[in-house]
């Protein structure tokens, strides 16, 4: 195993352990949780497939094998900004409806105080 | 049975111009209306505080659709038959009201929207206004197989089975041609009356050259995917 598999490894690996550890302390939410244990699960078995990926790339034509590592952490980059623009987009929807009941029991409660009044 | 009727007046900053508003709809007896203070920075709540005005307010801004979608919420939650939305800067002419409801009735239609151009009216738009209002006429005849004279008048009333698809869904900004598209591809009933409008009573539109760019951009976009995918 030469240096560069080691790092790159040891990177990995200790990538997934702050994940667990931060899901284990609550940090994460299950949801959120599952999917970067799901990430750094395949960051760590592309880590450990390292040798491998040298083929790999040669196989589907890219020469240069770093490469087809950037093009894997692009795709998976930009799939987490798309899962969480839409979890952006629910959590929206929820603050509105939430702006609104608050708006409604404020003015539910505007009017007990003037009954009682 | 007498229907209750709800006048939803959308307000964002609209000091100058609530009072007159509020003042012309409490003439209206047998329609109840309510302000929707959409997180305002100026005095608007204050006045409609004082004047012991109908209204609720929004603890943050929320945009029109936003603000428009609570008052089809607080008619959802009350119980509502027919819902008008109606602008606060004095730009709709509340001696239509009674117009409306009764065209509605009359038609037995889902959504009926006051119109400026069904005939010679005296509204008076800029070029910009006007060309998007035409491009608007052209897409909803293209994509919901609708003719609308003027899809982006905010007048309008909607019965029940409206009002509770608005209280659950309504888009964020710009909603007022979208929700004709959403309605017409579902097989809801559109017609137009006419109506008359009069020159803002105070602040300014929030329609400036660039958004009417992303008005149109947006509209066509969301109109198109919504409707076909």
């Amino acid at each position: 195993m030469d240096t560069i598999h080691l790092i790159v490894l040891a990177a990995a690996l200790f990538f997934f352990a702050v994940v667990v550890a931060m899901t284990a302390k609550n940090k994460l939410t299950d949801q959120y949780a599952f999917m970067w244990l799901l990430f750094s699960g395949i960051g760590l078995g592309m880590a450990i497939a390292l040798p491998y990926l040298n083929r790999l790339a040669v196989t589907i034509g890219i020469a240069y094998m770093p490469s087809l590592i950037f093009l894997l952490a692009f795709l998976l980059i930009l799939s987490l900004l798309i899962y969480h623009t839409a979890l952006l987009s629910k959590q929206e929807r929820r603050v509105r409806i939430l702006v609104q009941e608050v708006a409604f029991l404020q003015r539910q409660i505007k009017h007990l105080g003037k009954e009682e009044n | 049975m007498t229907s209750k009727i709800l006048i939803i007046v959308p307000a964002y900053n609209e000091e100058q111009a609530i009072v007159g508003t509020v003042q012309q709809l409490q003439q209206f007896d047998e329609y109840d209306y309510v302000v929707v203070n959409d997180g305002s920075t100026d005095r608007t709540k204050q006045i409609l505080e004082e004047n012991n005005f109908s209204h609720v307010t929004l603890p943050v801004n929320l945009g029109i659709g936003g603000a428009v979608q609570t008052g089809y919420r607080f008619a959802e939650h009350n119980g509502y038959d027919y819902a008008i939305q109606l602008d606060a800067d004095g730009q709709h002419d509340p001696e239509d009201l009674r117009h409306l409801v009764a065209e509605m009735k009359k038609r037995n239609v889902d959504m009926l929207i006051g119109s400026r151009f069904l005939e010679k009216s005296n509204y008076k738009g800029s070029l910009t206004r006007r060309t998007g209002i035409l491009y608007f006429n052209y897409l909803l005849r293209l994509i919901a197989g609708v003719n609308i004279m003027d899809p982006t008048s905010g007048y309008r009333i909607v019965n029940r089975r409206v009002i509770e698809w608005f209280a659950e869904d309504y888009p964020v900004d710009y909603p007022e041609v979208e929700v004709i598209v959403k309605l017409a591809r579902k097989g809801y009933t559109i017609e137009e009356t006419k109506v008359e409008m009069n020159a803002r009573q105070g602040g300014t539109s929030s329609i400036t050259a660039v958004k009417s760019v992303y008005y149109m951009s947006k509209v066509t976009f969301f109109s198109l995917i919504r409707s076909y995918l």
